[in-house]
């Protein structure tokens, strides 16, 4: 396999954008990236977008922006389609089929819900005479997409003896970040009081401990090591990469999702990486799609031992000027998570981080930390359970 | 595959493997552990352990519970562990009854896992 370099990354601003067709988003966000890569748009060889409801929309834009002729492939994988279509680009370039990859994230959700955007509403229509009959699946009708996750954090708070208190400050966390991100759909700073005052979704979750429902799309150029030593002395490596299947029945009581486990650890061993080398050394986005989940991702990637998540909080370490940063972009819970675009925006914080672009002046990772870093993404296919994670490097 | 019932009397109708012992619910006629088609079945409960709950503020997508309602995973012993399931709590509003490492009890149904917290 040759190795793959992230080169440019371009961002259209995440929140409501009811105005604005697919296109609309993804076109500024594709020019974006091509400017930033300072490649010529000609050279660019395959195209992978994630999107679970944007069907068709990726030719739209290949042809809007003028690119025409290439392969493109559109990625479903609920939450983790934008990491997904960002492997497979990988997969492309490091194969040697194409030097030069475009990668699309994109969602239009706010003008409907979650199960109209994923599909799951679609599935429903086409399979309701057999799961009306079918206890099997019908049990699983109960549980909206916050459910597993109060369930767990409800088990975390009676195993381990965690606090709503500690649950909210991953959100006051997220929105200290995200204070200083002019891309991310909620930028006000919170406290503890007001996240545990806003309105109860599934209890111990109130909406602010819940990602919201966003438009966005985000894009990044990778390319081979050759092309890339030619446009660029700040290359992003690509060091490792995992994708798990699973499904929801094996997950509900164990605080330990198995894909998160499984996916983190093939991208370490394939990155030649352990989590302790992320302490004083790296940063990570990962899928904090509510409070608790960025707790459980702490313990299921080895950075602390089982229930000690918390701790992780409590002590700071996970805050931009802590050992070990996480969701320097404000993550899911503040820049919203449009959920193909959410992990092609992931990798193109890793990029403006690790460059010290002027984008991210303000919410700067320290020079220790920007030697490695990981992106997370999982999600909740139906009764599908998912996780893909990945990692880079700035020298090769 | 025939259709099978998700209550046996007052039990969990689950299956078990005969060649690895993995316990399953719902029943199932092969196993996903060794593709065995070796299958009996095998009864869970009806008194378990309540590992965790929420509540929903909004209608559900199956079944005509009314909102608020709320659900939760239960855990049930079986012969080589336990098993998790997932089911509507049988409580109202404002759902204090609910507690977690309380003793939970199955209520069979024909569509939904239904438990009701205490021994009885
Ligand atoms: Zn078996």
């Amino acid at each position: 396999m040759r190795n793959v370099a992230v080169v440019g990354a371009g961002v259209f601003p995440f929140g409501r954008h009811h105005d604005l067709l697919y296109v609309e988003m993804g076109r500024p966000a594709v020019n974006e990236a091509i400017e930033d890569a300072g490649i010529d748009r000609k050279e660019i060889q395959s195209c992978y977008i994630g999107t679970t409801g944007g069907v068709g929309v990726g030719h739209e834009i290949l042809y809007e922006t003028g690119i025409i002729g290439i392969p493109i492939s559109r990625v479903e994988n609920a939450c983790v389609s934008g990491s997904n279509a960002f492997r497979l680009a990988w997969m492309d370039v490091a194969l040697g089929l194409s030097d030069i990859s475009l990668v699309i994230g994109i969602e239009k959700m706010k003008d409907s819900s979650m199960a109209d955007v994923a599909g799951g509403m679609g599935r429903l229509k086409l399979e309701m005479k057999a799961i009306a009959k079918n206890p099997s699946v019908a049990n699983f009708g109960l549980m909206g997409p916050p459910g597993y996750f109060a369930l767990a954090a409800h088990r975390h708070m009676a195993e381990f003896g965690t606090t709503k208190e500690e649950l909210a400050s991953v959100t006051v966390k997220s929105r200290q970040n995200a204070h200083n991100n002019p891309k991310a759909e909620y930028q006000n700073i919170m406290t503890v009081d007001d996240v545990l005052n806003d309105k109860m979704i599934n209890p111990p979750l109130t909406r602010s401990q819940c990602c919201p429902k966003t438009d966005g799309a985000a894009a990044i150029i990778i390319m081979s090591e050759e092309l890339a030593k030619k446009y660029t002395d700040t290359p992003v490596w690509v060091k490792g990469s995992g994708l798990t299947s699973s499904i929801i029945t094996d997950l509900l009581s164990n605080l330990s999702a198995m894909p998160n486990v499984k996916s983190s650890r093939t991208a370490y061993d394939m990155a030649k990486l352990e989590p302790n080398d992320f302490f004083k050394n790296g940063f990570a986005e990962v899928h904090d799609c509510f409070s608790i989940s960025e707790i459980l991702h702490y313990e299921d990637f080895g950075w602390c031992k089982k229930g000690e998540g918390p701790k992780m909080i409590n002590d700071g370490i996970t805050q931009i000027d802590g050992d070990f940063p996480v969701n320097p972009s404000g993550g899911l819970l503040s820049c919203g998570h449009p959920l193909g675009a959410t992990g092609v925006r992931q990798i193109a914080e890793v990029l403006y981080q690790m460059r010290k672009d002027k984008e991210v002046a303000k919410r700067q990772v320290p020079d220790e930390n920007l030697n490695v870093a990981l992106t997370h993404t999982m999600g909740q296919p139906m009764l599908g359970f998912t996780s893909c994670v990945n990692i880079f490097s700035r020298d090769l | 595959m025939e259709r099978q019932p998700l209550f046996i009397g007052d039990k969990l109708n689950a299956s078990k493997c005969n060649d690895c012992g993995n316990v399953r619910f719902p029943w199932m006629d092969y196993c996903y552990k060794c593709q065995s088609t070796n299958i009996s079945e095998y009864l869970v409960g009806p008194k378990g352990k309540l590992m965790s709950y929420t509540i929903s503020y909004s209608k559900p997508y199956v079944g005509k519970i009314k909102p608020p309602y709320a659900y939760a995973v239960a855990r049930f012993p079986t012969d080589n562990g336990h098993i998790d399931v997932f089911g509507a709590i049988d409580s109202q509003e404002p759902f204090d009854d609910i507690k977690i490492n309380g003793s939970v009890k199955l209520i069979p149904d024909k569509l939904l896992v239904k438990f009701k917290m205490g021994d009885d």
